[in-house]
């Protein structure tokens, strides 16, 4: 499949990082968001990551701004009809992405693909909403985009296996490594997470160690985690863990029930790095 | 130092046994969960190769052990 545009919908933060990744690879992108604000903040996204680079003198300025041209960004759907592959990265609510693939359906080309960037939620769910549910998969992105090199790539109940392949052939383009996955809560890397996080958490509870120890010990060489697992939790976000848990545990069972003290903490609003408050205190930014 | 130890080796074998369950499901081969493991969790010992540094005889052993003191989630 010969991609020439990539149409990108739910700027935001994700949005900006997958249009980074997209144009850095010479795809022209079309931003699309349904506020002027959250196009800017795809857009300044982009250009921030863009101009790290120029810093780090791995691009010139010139470079930046040609790349940055191949991005445009509308708030209507007309702009997407001849895009040949959409990325929707809107925030993870299947009544709001089912709307969302139901616009799309009526507004791209029959032959467009439409990828849905989700952690959680089932794709083949999100496929009903259209008319050709064999051309749509999961593209599950990792956070931050421009530095982690998986993609996910769900196949959903009536996803064609020419989709599948256009969707890997798509994100090994744009400098990805996908791997297949059927679509199941989770997919692979959140339901592996949530089961070491969990045994983290009970190891804890019975006071066999503090979690500042588990931590410290997970990152030790002879384990290899970059980062220790109650951290990681306070850097994805304690919110997004416990729905990712909730998921988890509807379709697997009690063995992902979200720990008390991950319950406490969402109760308190401790939602990790980003409220300055989590497993551990981050002080106040 | 016990407990360090007993900790690393639960934390490790409830990814192995999720892994190996997920794996009988058919949600993605061996290779390719260690293949997501590594690049999307930067796991440096994903749940396969895990198993394969301590032994798979070793490993269902242990696995039967906690399964036994600790629960069902390590039953594979």
């Amino acid at each position: 499949m010969d991609i020439k545009k990539i149409g990108i919908v739910g700027a935001g933060v994700m949005g900006g990082e997958i249009a980074f990744v997209a144009t850095q690879a010479g795809f022209p992108v079309v931003l699309k968001d349904i506020e002027r604000r959250f196009l800017d903040i795809g857009v300044a996204n982009a250009r921030q990551i863009y101009e790290f680079k120029v810093r780090r003198r791995r691009m010139s300025e010139d470079e930046m701004e040609q790349k940055l041209k191949l991005i445009s960004v509308t708030l209507g759907y007309d702009e997407l009809a001849d895009a040949d592959f959409i990325i929707e990265a809107v925030p993870e609510n299947l009544d709001l992405k089912r709307r969302v693939f139901s616009e799309l359906d009526a507004a791209c080309s029959p032959g467009a693909i439409l990828a849905t960037n989700t952690s959680a939620l089932s794709v083949s769910a999100i496929a009903e909403a259209v008319s050709r549910p064999e051309r749509v998969a999961g593209m599950h992105f990792f956070n931050p985009v421009s530095m982690m090199r998986l993609v996910e790539v769900v196949r959903g109940a009536r996803t064609s296996d020419k989709t599948m392949s256009s969707v890997c052939a798509l994100a090994e383009a744009i400098g990805k490594s996908p791997v297949r996955c059927a679509d199941s809560a989770g997919f692979i890397v959140n339901r592996l997470l949530c089961a070491a996080m969990l045994e983290a958490a009970r190891c804890e509870r019975e006071g066999l160690m503090s979690r500042a120890d588990i931590d410290s010990a997970l990152i030790k060489p002879d384990a290899g985690l970059p980062v220790g697992l109650f951290k990681m939790a306070d850097q994805l976000g304690i919110d997004l863990i416990h729905k990712v848990m909730r998921i988890l545990q509807d379709a697997f069972g009690d063995r992902f029930a979200p720990p008390e003290e991950v319950e406490r903490l969402i109760a308190s609003g401790h939602l990790g790095v980003k409220s300055g408050k989590g497993f551990y205190d981050y002080g106040k930014s | 130092m016990e407990n360090r130890e007993l900790v690393l080796n639960r934390i490790f074998a409830a990814v192995v046994a999720e892994a190996e369950r997920a794996a009988a499901e058919g949600v993605a081969s061996p290779q390719e969960i260690d293949d997501a493991m590594r690049m999307g969790a930067l796991f440096k010992k994903p749940p396969f190769a895990y198993t394969a540094e301590v032994g798979a005889e070793a490993m269902r052993a242990r696995l039967d052990d906690f399964a036994a003191k600790y629960g069902d989630r390590f039953k594979a």
